[in-house]
């Protein structure tokens, strides 16, 4: 902690008073804490919030509400669900109508519920680690010392927060505004300007895609929007009968993403070679006589390797072949003009104003005011009165060069507006603690301009304020609750002037808030065409990085975490414990290398490796992953956290930004790799990624499924039996996966954790094999061809871990579930051992833990399993059952698609569907009779209710003549 | 009938009955030795640590142990198995060899029903301890409970709990009845009041009148009736633990038989064992002698073989079968996988290890064999870790393979049985007679007889 | 009633006793310390029928053990497990045999412990002296007379056979 500055020297007398009072409410909180815990619910917040129009119940005990809210993440609005008990928040679902959900999730979404009741939480507002109130440090916001205001706050969308900054700019002339998002889309933007002039925003419409190439782009899993994406995108790749032709997708990355696995040609490259690939595709379109800009001589002398360029000519050729119903999307981590060359190429294929629209940016200055460096250097050189940090930790989160946490403490009044104290806390005087986005009030634009409503569910556990709030205060307005401040700019725009205005506006306001957005903001198309010649900025960017790098030096690629993204998540235990996509990691991650490069170097997994990046080292544990590029590295962000106050983020892992530049680009050029003698036991669910040739996850390509359609026929339909079939009668319930859309994302793991009250077992636990998801994802890896095979209890007919249980611990319903009776479970664990899916999950020890306010998130319909029992996917019976009780209710039979398990309505791309057998016109049951259809070990005759559908491709023949069955 | 003969006698010299008697009672007036004493002092240790560890493993939760997803099954069951198939030595002999009237068997079946009686205890005690919640364990026998639950009895389990359960009973009864005129005559002709009262209680009041032995010696043959297909049926009901389950390894038909082998071999391992240096301690190399020893040898050697035979046609059903699982099991995943070097020690323990007996010099030589039985009884625990671990590592979803390794808690219980099983076992030896002095004297009188015969024509 | 005793060194002693007593047509019991198989001839005692006991309830065990398990398992709390029947004669089986075998082995101890008239704290034989060599190396012969007049010519008769001793031992308790 910094001693308080001598502006703020003061009598201790006062400090302990002031002690005394935050002991006093410290108490409250504390018995208020009590309360809450044992009564598992809360009182309704103060203010009037809305429940979700379309599902609200009359409040009644025992029967949850709905309530619509915002997700926001990078500035990026995301509408979604929250299902609250009794006043108290436990589910996080997507909001159907919202552009940027559709219904679906990402898996960090699901997961921020627990960060409302971490247990890690910031709680008290401190000044120089002495307990203060939030009233003092308001007071201190409206009384700056002299000297300019800097704001270093995440990438901002929300109109409030415009409205409020643009006040502050007023009160305090020459504010300057950093908008710091180490995972930020600048580049992107910067990008657009190149082509347009303009930062505009690109909107994809891949429903209407019929090749899709992405350049180093992970626009079905970690891209902002990426959550639709997936969804539009799988409505064209998912095939209905084998005449279908689905999309077909191209991508180049250094390592494998959800994206680059699914894609029909992926060429594993390193990321700093994405744009010569670029410019010779552009180049290609040229040849083929599309309207493409001449080129600069540097782009000439771009010399790509034979298997390279043939990729580039077939995908140019097939670019051009669905001109119109084609999009090329680049990553965010790439260079400025490489996303320049890509609307050029988006142009020259007519891709504009059909498969990408371009608009308005959503984040207010996308292109940023004052950066970090500009900070640093105005720090130093005492021009910087107060620095107010709110919701992000630039001291962690940035170049090592820059040096923040210096800077920081060179400035006279520092206050830092946080979740949780973190390495910026430190850093700072004043540290407030930040309200949790289900606790506060705000608006925000999503990715394609809707405009979305930040709703409270339950009034701030710590009485924490939020961004908007602390914001507020430096813009003089006290006193203003968040509703106030959200309410007044809304006035105007929400209903028409008039005598009824009052009741205008209360409606209007009820039905934003109820639909958790306003329908019909998104930010119109732009009719936009990238100018005719490349602008001299272009140019000499394009000079200065085609230039090809003078040796072959491996290539660093960071990369922000599927799980804990920038770092700001690595407190949650559901995200440490996720297994990420691809390598199965959990609880840190690694120096990410191709197997023929670790063979190089002699690298096992968990060697220990000494990254080298100019004079700034870090050792990281390596780890294989086939289908990486050999001439690069990856290393994932967000993790190696120094926080204390942070237990579970703590120490877990190594610290990417450590190697990052100056410049903030996460694609490093050069970096020696050197392996010492240590090794990392590394915690993962999967181990082997080899099928061995067992037919268990079944794909082919497109043109054998349609000369063969059956060619899953040994996998599934009657096997002879010794025993009699049972004979089941009344609804059915089963479940049907498509492996042809799974990006194996695992926000359905998250989702089943969160509605399941699945504990987490820590990073010993699973290295020891105790891992405890009911839903895992199984990767198959052949010759670098991946399918995700989501497995779950397979709810068999014939259960063979049924028939071993010596006290009925688990027994078959009527509706053909596999029911555990947790009660009655002595814990033999024969039924593990029968399993032949592996889906039994055991409490080896007591994990649930109800002391700490994590278990406040406990969903009340699922039983919390205590020590020694066996558990397993339930297919959400909670569900079922809820819904037969509602049919029952209303004299009816359930509906189909009544009933949606956690995973299903979780899944962006909508790849599990749940129902009756009963129910024919249900996806779930037209999926099931399809050819390609199959059980996974159905020789063993175990009569598996969850079918599969083998995963299609659809290479395309020019390139697809080399290549051997998937 | 052997052909006693032509061997070396199963009883040295020709004791009068007094001699005889005053010899084998002598092991429960005479004081313990001073190795007898260490030797209870170490048993005692290890029982004590045997016993925390059960306290810690019952507060703390099962995860103390190694065990794993999908290595559900791993110390616990192994041990519970190969102290399982210890315990048939001692059916074996005094039912199977008593209906075979098998004379040798006479001085070393007592000896070899109390190891069966000890070492089902300690077997007893893992079926509780291994399970997630030990204090629910009579859930799996028929109570009537409140909620009208019982068990299920089409899982092996409870057939397990039944035969366990039986085997025990019917071998106490069996090893009680045989100690009964013992415990007369120990009575009769104890030295002290107080042991006078002991053995008197338990004897029962025998009398040893014509018609008590009448009765007597028809249900001695019954209970050696039925122990012998009790023998055979538990071990078959333990194999099929494994046998009704589709794991890789586990579902075979060959199991009961193999298993039953496996059993009468480790468990005549035991036996020697324990009588060797036993016999040394207690000077009774005239009552066990070296042919008994040798007698044991033969058997391990035919058991052993039958083992053999066991791996080999495992070997076969798993290519024949055509299962890739199965293949890989047996062709990859024992032989190379995870904790290989188990599965070459069991390789090495149980099938060379016998063929040593195929010399009559080495099967009379008492250090080879003692040696020896050490080494297969490492071996049948080594085999029960390849079929319960090695097993369960490699599955049918490679997703789903994961290695195994024990905790200090695992090796703890193992060694703490180990003592024990001893600690019973030494206090038995100083309590009891540990040859059956009625039966030695009823021995000695028809060799003396036979003997008369044979000299009578000359 | 007195129970006339009397001490042989060897059982061919005892045996060949009872032979000559038994032609003069005397009620005999003998103690040996071990089974003497030539005694029982001499005695011409009937064979043991306990083994009947000990059959019928093997019969009755395995009987009910069938029968529970049907009832628990199909009659009385009939739950779907993998599918499988309910009333499953295969998987009952080793259930039903365990238990045959179990009802037999106590069958036949306890018939044992009847018939030869066991579990007693107290015989007047244990006041006998030197009788404790019946359990030793003893052999004994028990002559039961009727009438105590004859009691001289039992004597007599007993020690026609040339024991070791003789003694006189009180009623049966």
């Amino acid at each position: 902690m910094s001693s308080p500055s001598p502006s703020l020297a003061e009598p201790l007398t006062d400090v302990l008073t002031r002690v005394e009072i935050r002991r006093r409410d410290a108490l409250k909180l504390l018995g208020a804490g009590i309360a809450l815990a044992k009564a598992g619910c809360m009182q309704a917040p103060g203010e009037e919030v809305l429940p979700y129009a379309h599902k609200m119940p009359e409040l009644s005990p025992g029967a949850p509400l709905w309530y619509a809210t915002s997700i926001v993440l990078d500035g990026y609005a995301t509408g979604v669900v929250v299902e609250s008990h009794e006043g108290r928040p436990t589910k996080i679902e997507g909001n159907p109508a919202h552009p940027a959900s559709l219904g679906g999730t990402s898996a960090i979404q699901q997961a921020s519920i627990l960060d409302l009741y971490d247990p890690d939480r910031a709680r008290v507002v401190e000044l120089a680690g002495m307990p203060s109130s939030w009233a003092r440090l308001a007071e201190q916001l409206g009384a700056l010392p002299p000297g300019p205001l800097w704001l270093v706050l995440p990438p901002q969308s929300s109109p409030l927060v415009a409205g409020l900054i643009a006040r502050i700019r007023e009160g305090h002339p020459g504010t300057r505004v950093v908008y710091h998002a180490p995972l930020g889309r600048g580049a992107a933007y910067r990008g657009a300007v190149h082509a347009f002039g303009a930062p505009l925003e690109v909107q994809l419409d891949l429903t209407r895609a019929d090749v899709v190439v992405a350049l180093d782009a992970d626009l079905l899993g970690a891209m902002h929007g990426a959550v639709r994406w997936a969804r539009d995108f799988a409505a064209r790749r998912h095939l209905d009968a084998p005449t279908d032709t689905p999309v077909r997708l191209y991508a180049i990355e250094p390592m494998v993403t959800p994206t680059g696995s699914l894609a029909d040609h992926r060429l594993a490259a390193p990321a700093r070679d994405v744009l010569p690939v670029a410019t010779a595709l552009l180049s290609e379109l040229g040849r083929r006589g599309r309207p493409v800009p001449p080129l600069p001589p540097v782009a000439a002398s771009v010399g790509l390797p034979p298997e390279r360029l043939r990729w580039v000519r077939a995908v140019a050729d097939d670019l051009i072949a669905h001109a119109g119903r084609s999009a090329v999307v680049v990553g965010d981590r790439q260079p400025a003009a490489c996303h320049a060359l890509g609307h050029w190429i988006n142009a020259a294929v007519g891709a504009l104003g059909a498969t990408v629209r371009l608009t308005a940016a959503a984040l207010d200055e996308p292109l940023g005011d004052a950066t970090l460096a500009d900070l640093a250097a105005a720090a130093r050189a005492g021009q910087i009165g107060t620095a107010a940090v709110l919701d992000c930790n630039p001291v962690y989160a940035s170049p090592p060069a820059l040096a923040i946490e210096a800077a920081l403490r060179a400035v006279p009044l520092t206050v830092h507006a946080t979740p949780q104290v973190d390495e910026t806390s430190r850093a700072c005087q004043w540290t407030a603690p930040l309200a949790h986005y289900l606790e506060a009030w705000g608006d925000a634009r999503a990715l394609d301009g809707t405009v979305s409503f930040v709703q409270p569910l339950i009034r701030p556990l710590y009485g924490s304020p939020s961004t908007v709030e602390i914001l507020a205060a430096l813009a003089g307005l006290r006193g203003k609750t968040g509703r106030a401040l959200l309410r007044e700019p809304w006035r105007p725009r929400l209903a028409a002037a008039g005598p009824a205005f009052d009741q205008a506006f209360e409606r209007a306001w009820t039905a934003a808030l109820g639909d958790g957005f306003l329908a019909g903001t998104a930010a119109p198309a732009l009719p936009a065409t990238p100018t005719a010649a490349l602008p001299a900025a272009l140019v000499a960017e394009l000079d200065r990085v085609l230039a090809p790098p003078a040796d072959d030096r491996l290539e660093l690629a960071l990369a922000g975490s599927p799980a804990v993204h920038d770092g700001r998540f690595a407190d949650n235990a559901w995200l440490q414990e996720l297994p990420q996509p691809m390598t199965s990691l959990t609880w840190s991650n690694a120096l990410l290398v191709s197997p023929r490069l670790a063979d190089r170097l002699d690298l096992a997994d968990g060697t220990v490796v000494r990254i080298r990046s100019g004079d700034r080292t870090l050792l990281a544990p390596a780890l294989r992953v086939p289908g990486h590029a050999d001439g690069s590295v990856t290393l994932e962000l967000g993790y190696g956290r120094r926080a204390p106050d942070q237990p579970i983020a703590d120490g877990v892992g190594v610290d990417g930004f450590a190697l990052l530049g100056a410049d903030g680009a996460l694609i490093v050029p050069a970096v020696d790799l050197a392996a010492t003698g240590q090794r990392r036991r590394l915690a993962r669910t999967q181990l082997e990624l080899d099928d061995h040739g067992r037919d268990l996850a079944l794909a082919a390509r497109l043109d054998d499924y349609r000369r063969d359609p059956d060619f899953t026929r040994e996998h599934r339909g009657p096997l002879p039996s010794l025993l009699p079939v049972p004979e089941r009668t009344g609804l059915q319930w089963a479940m049907t996966i498509d492996t042809t859309i799974c990006t194996g994302c695992s926000a359905c793991v998250i989702a089943c954790q969160a509605e399941n009250n699945v504990p987490v077992v820590g990073a010993d636990g699973v290295r020891r094999g105790r891992a405890m998801h009911w839903l895992r994802i199984d990767r198959y890896v052949a010759r670098e061809r991946v399918v995700h095979q989501p497995m779950l209890c397979q709810h068999c007919e014939m259960a063979p871990c049924e028939y071993v249980c010596p006290v009925y611990a688990t027994s078959h319903s009527p509706d053909g579930l596999n029911e555990m009776t947790y009660n009655r479970c002595v814990g033999t664990r024969f039924c593990s051992n029968n399993c032949p899916y592996k889906v039994r999950r055991f409490n080896w020890f007591h994990y649930n833990r109800p002391e700490t306010t994590a278990a406040l998130q406990h969903n009340p319909d699922v039983t919390v399993r205590d020590r020694g029992v066996m558990e397993k996917c339930t297919y959400c019976v909670q569900r079922i059952r809820g819904a037969e009780i509602q049919a029952r209710m209303e004299r009816r039979d359930v509906r189909p698609g009544e009933v949606v398990t956690a995973c299903q309505q979780a899944c962006p791309t909508g790849a599990i569907q749940f129902g009756a057998l009963g129910h024919a016109d249900t996806p779930m049951v037209k999926w099931r009779q399809q050819p390609r259809a199959y059980a996974v070990l159905h020789d063993l005759g175990t009569r598996p209710r969850t079918m599969y559908l083998a995963a299609i491709r659809n290479p395309n023949p020019a390139l697809d003549n080399d290549e051997d069955e998937p | 009938m052997t052909p006693t003969a032509a061997a070396d006698p199963i009883l040295v010299g020709a004791p009068t009955p007094g001699e005889l008697q005053d010899q084998l009672l002598a092991t429960t007036w005479g004081q313990g030795g001073r190795g007898w004493r260490i030797a209870f002092a170490i048993a005692g240790a290890l029982t004590l640590l045997l016993f925390g560890c059960i306290a810690y493993t019952v507060a703390t939760g099962i995860g103390v142990w190694g065990n794993n997803v999908p290595v559900a099954w791993a110390f616990g069951i192994i041990n519970f198995v190969w102290w399982i198939g210890i315990g048939h030595a001692g059916t074996f002999i005094s039912a199977i060899l008593y209906l075979l009237e098998q004379r040798w068997r006479t001085s070393i079946n007592r000896f070899a029903e109390a190891m069966t009686l000890f070492a089902v205890i300690q077997a007893g005690l893992f079926p509780l301890l291994h399970l997630g919640r030990p204090w629910f364990a009579y859930w799996l026998f028929p109570y009537p409970s409140v909620m009208g639950v019982w068990p299920q009895v089409r899982s092996a389990l409870p057939w397990d709990a039944a035969a366990i359960t039986t085997y025990f009973t019917v071998s106490l009864l069996f090893w009680f009845l045989g100690l009964v005129p013992d415990l007369a005559t120990l009575r009769d002709h104890a030295p002290t009041r107080r042991r006078r009262i002991l053995y008197g209680l338990l004897a029962l009041g025998w009398r040893g009148s014509a018609t008590a032995w009448r009765h007597y010696r028809a249900a001695y043959l019954i209970l050696a009736g039925i122990a012998t297909p009790l023998v055979v049926s538990v071990h078959s009901i333990v194999s099929s633990d494994f046998a009704i389950g589709l794991t890789p390894g586990w579902h075979s038909t060959i199991f009961p038989p193999f298993f039953v082998a496996g059993a009468i071999y480790s468990g005549f391992a035991m036996v020697l064992t324990l009588v060797i240096p036993t016999r040394a301690a207690f000077r009774l190399k005239n009552v066990i002698t070296v042919r008994h020893l040798e007698l044991c040898a033969c058997l391990l050697l035919v058991t052993g073989l039958l083992v053999a035979y066991g791996y080999t046609v495992e070997y076969f059903i798993a290519w024949y079968s055509g299962d890739e699982a199965e293949r890989y099991q047996f062709f990859h995943g024992r032989p190379f996988g995870p904790g290989s070097f188990v599965f070459w020690a069991m390789l090495a323990c149980n099938i060379l290890t016998p063929q040593l007996f195929w010399s009559r010099r080495l099967r009379r030589n008492v250090r080879v064999l003692f040696v020896a039985s050490i080494l297969i009884n490492v071996g049948m625990w080594a085999e029960r870790f390849v079929i319960i671990v090695q097993s369960l590592q490699r599955e049918y979803l490679p997703s789903g393979w994961r290695g195994y390794a024990p905790t200090w808690v695992d090796l703890s219980i193992l060694a703490g049985t180990l003592g024990f099983f001893s600690l019973l076992f030494l206090t038995f030896l100083r309590l009891l007679p540990f040859v059956a002095v009625a039966e030695m004297k009823e021995l000695r009188a028809e060799l003396a007889h036979e003997d008369a015969a044979h000299r009578g024509p000359a | 009633m007195t129970r006339l005793l009397a001490e042989y060194p060897t059982a061919d002693a005892l045996v060949g006793a009872v032979r000559v007593l038994r032609d003069q047509g005397y009620r005999l019991e003998a103690y040996t310390p071990y089974p003497v198989p030539e005694l029982d001839r001499a005695l011409a005692a009937p064979r043991s029928r306990l083994s009947y006991a000990a059959f019928l309830l093997g019969i009755f065990g395995a009987a009910a053990a069938y029968g529970g398990q049907w009832l628990i398992s199909a009659y009385l709390y009939p739950i779907d497990v993998g599918g499988r029947p309910l009333h499953f004669p295969l998987a009952f089986v080793p259930i039903t045999f365990e238990m045959g075998i179990l009802a037999t082995a106590l069958g036949a101890f306890a018939a044992v412990l009847v018939l030869a008239r066991l579990v007693v704290l107290w015989d007047p034989l244990f006041e006998v002296d030197g009788f404790a060599s019946a359990t030793g190396t003893g052999f004994w012969l028990e002559v039961r007379a009727g009438e105590p007049d004859v009691d001289a010519d039992i004597r007599a008769d007993l020690a026609a056979t040339d024991p070791v001793r003789i003694a006189e031992a009180g009623g049966p308790p």
